[in-house]
């Protein structure tokens, strides 16, 4: 299987502290990667790198195989659009619109007809067992059904990767059961999945787990178990 | 553009209230403006109108161009200083000597369509027992017909009388008024400085609009003027209408250079007002420009605020795949929306001060006198009110907007974990 998201020699400096160094790192297809480290580690960073959320001070990104240029804004708008669905410990859902429209945000913006993008809005809440609740608005629903709000929105434009930064940091164990659930479903589905953690317990749900200190990498193993 | 707008009017209207507020702002800005222009200009026109039809575009007359110290500097010499007190006026002969030949001559101008002679003088008319002083206008009214509106403005149009009946008089309607004349055909006694006495018949009505004049006037034939002011064959002023009222100015310079007489047009006549309607409009859109500036600041305010609440929201945007200038334009739009619908509101606004101004039935009485507001209603002022307050409001959402561009989604995601 080929590589999607590609990294070489990645480093980012803030100021004068180093937060990334000499970071390589290649997902494949289909892969279930979860990366794990102690707070302040990196991994957040390393994130918004892999996610074009941010440029790296040196190194390189390739995106299936295409090396990436921040200065292309349109470009990495698109594929900020496309190709990621971005999950966040926060959720961020915007609060102005219900559970639907926040969903269909990001298919608007790919130019999707309004009624396809309801529809398909629907479909995907229903999927996340949010059936019902569609018209809500935000503050109207629980925190987990929140991030599985969020969870329909990184999937809306079905993304090459999803792109998850402690997506169960605010749940309670009985919510970060049913993401980590929906998780394994998806990859299982045959999506890309790349996850940020500091709970071990969790990374053992995933294929693959990468381990962070102090912005490097010190590890890269392959679950045996998997299910 | 359909992400845009599906964005920006859920901006817009999640927060009604300032929203609304400032919707309000613009449409006053909006509405006074077009309220402002038409009231203002109308007037202006008006009196303009009013002033063009009754005075002479260019006139002609004699002036009194007196030199207190020409006798004294002949026998000095030009170099001496001095002060003249007590000088008297010289018994002047304020008259056109060759007014008959200078009718003929202007009679085929092509840059004239009428022309005719006045003669002026000052009289003192009786009604009862009541005085009044009046300006006396001597005219010929087949001649006067051509050279102004003078028809328009006479109620009865019975301005014919004056030349079957040489004895008759058509007076101000103020000046009537202040007699207690209320109907044709009463006696006025007309007195004038050379203690002449003359008994004339009220055929009818002078009612012009302008206060000054309507208080004043009195027409008459100008051949019983001449006779009661003992100057046969005398006049003292020369109207002109001109084919294009603007280039007035020009053709009283030529007439000027080419008789030696002095000659005015209407702009020079009317200077002092144009200068205060100058002043006037200065006034009136310095007003409304504090008016729409306020309301362009509650813009700026709207979005400034939109932008530094929805930081977060902005950051999930970006996020999302909007570009910074897609978020510009977000934050434009939600100022060009309030702008348009402040100035939709502001239309009917303005079109319901019109209505109202319109309807209002006073009779005003100051330097015109009009029965209600004379309005202005030229669809240009709404024109003029949608585009100043687009354009101001672009302005205003500007910078919010572009603030709003440069945010770094990573900064904001970073602060609130
Ligand atoms: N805006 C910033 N300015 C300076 N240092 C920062 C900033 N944001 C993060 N850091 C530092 O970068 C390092 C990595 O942070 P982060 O990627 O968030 O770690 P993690 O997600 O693993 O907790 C930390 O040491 C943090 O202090
Ligand atoms: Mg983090």
């Amino acid at each position: 299987m080929s590589s999607i998201i590609e990294v070489k020699g990645i480093h980012k400096s803030i100021g004068d502290e180093m937060i990334l160094r000499d970071i390589n790192l290649s997902v494949k297809q289909g892969e279930f990667v979860s990366i794990i480290g102690p707070s302040g580690s990196g991994k957040s960073s390393l994130l918004y790198i892999l996610g074009l959320l941010d440029a790296p001070s040196k190194g390189e990104i390739y995106i299936e195989g295409e090396g990436i240029s921040f200065s292309d804004v349109h470009r990495i708008a698109m594929l900020r659009n496309h190709k990621f669905g971005f999950i966040f410990q926060f959720h961020y859902l915007l609060t102005e619109f219900n559970l639907l429209e926040n969903v269909m945000v990001p298919m608007i913006k790919a130019g999707k007809k309004r009624q396809q993008a309801r529809e398909r809005a629907y479909l995907l809440l229903e999927k996340l067992g949010l059936k019902g609740k569609e018209l809500r608005r935000p503050f109207q629903i629980s925190g987990g059904e929140q991030q599985r709000v969020a969870i329909a929105r990184a999937l809306a434009n079905e993304p090459l990767v999803i792109i998850a930064d402690e997506p169960t940091g605010n749940l309670d164990s009985k919510n970060t059961a049913i993401v980590m659930d929906i998780f394994g479903a998806l990859h299982r589905e045959g999506k890309t999945v790349i996850m940020v953690t500091h709970e071990i317990a969790l990374t053992e749900k995933t294929e693959r787990v990468v381990k962070m200190i102090d912005g490097e990498i010190l590890g890269d193993t392959t679950n045996p178990t998997e299910d | 553009m359909r992400h845009i707008l599906f964005v920006t009017l859920k901006l817009l209207f999640e927060r009604k209230r300032q929203t609304l507020v400032a919707i309000v702002g613009v449409s006053i800005g909006v509405g006074a403006f077009i309220a402002m222009a038409s009231l203002m200009n109308g007037f202006q026109k008006y009196f303009i109108e009013q002033a063009l039809d009754l005075n002479a575009h260019v006139t002609l007359k004699v002036k009194d161009q007196q030199d207190k110290g020409k006798i004294i500097k002949k026998v000095y010499g030009e170099d001496v200083y001095f002060h003249v007190h007590g000088a008297k006026p010289r018994d002047l002969k304020d008259k056109i000597i060759d007014y008959k030949f200078l009718i003929q001559r202007y009679e085929k101008d092509k840059d004239l369509i009428g022309i005719a002679p006045h003669l002026t003088g000052q009289g003192i008319v009786r009604y009862g027992t009541v005085d009044k002083s009046a300006s006396l206008v001597g005219i010929d009214p087949v001649l006067e017909r051509k050279a102004s509106v003078i028809d328009k403005f006479v109620s009865n149009r019975r301005l014919d009388l004056l030349i079957t009946d040489r004895d008759s008089v058509i007076i101000g309607k103020l000046l009537a008024r202040d007699l207690g004349i209320d109907e044709t055909g009463k006696k006025v006694l007309i007195t004038t400085p050379n203690s002449v006495t003359h008994l004339f018949k009220v055929v009818d009505f002078f009612d012009s609009g302008i206060t000054m004049l309507d208080q004043t006037r009195i027409y008459m034939n100008l051949k019983t003027l001449q006779t009661i002011l003992n100057r046969t064959n005398e006049v003292n002023e020369i109207i002109f209408k001109i084919r294009d009222v603007y280039r007035a100015e020009q053709i009283a310079q030529r007439i000027n250079l080419e008789t030696g007489y002095y000659t005015e047009g209407w702009q020079r006549a009317f200077r002092n007002f144009l200068q205060i309607f100058k002043i006037q409009n200065y006034i009136t859109y310095m007003i409304v420009f504090a008016i729409l500036v306020v309301s362009a600041f509650g813009i700026f305010n709207i979005i400034m605020m939109t932008v530094l609440e929805k930081k977060r929201d902005i950051a999930i945007l970006k996020a999302l795949g909007y570009e910074d200038r897609e978020v510009i334009k977000i934050f434009v739009l939600q100022g060009i929306t309030i702008g348009f619908l402040g100035a939709c509101l502001g239309c009917i606004l303005g079109f319901g001060i019109q209505e109202f101004l319109a309807s209002v039935d006073v009779s005003v009485e100051g330097i015109v006198r009009t029965k209600g507001f004379a309005l202005d209603r030229d669809p240009r002022y709404f024109v003029y009110g949608v585009i100043f307050a687009l354009t101001f409001s672009v302005f205003a959402a500007f910078y919010p907007s572009y603030k709003a561009s440069r945010l770094n989604p990573i900064d904001i995601f970073r602060s609130s974990a």
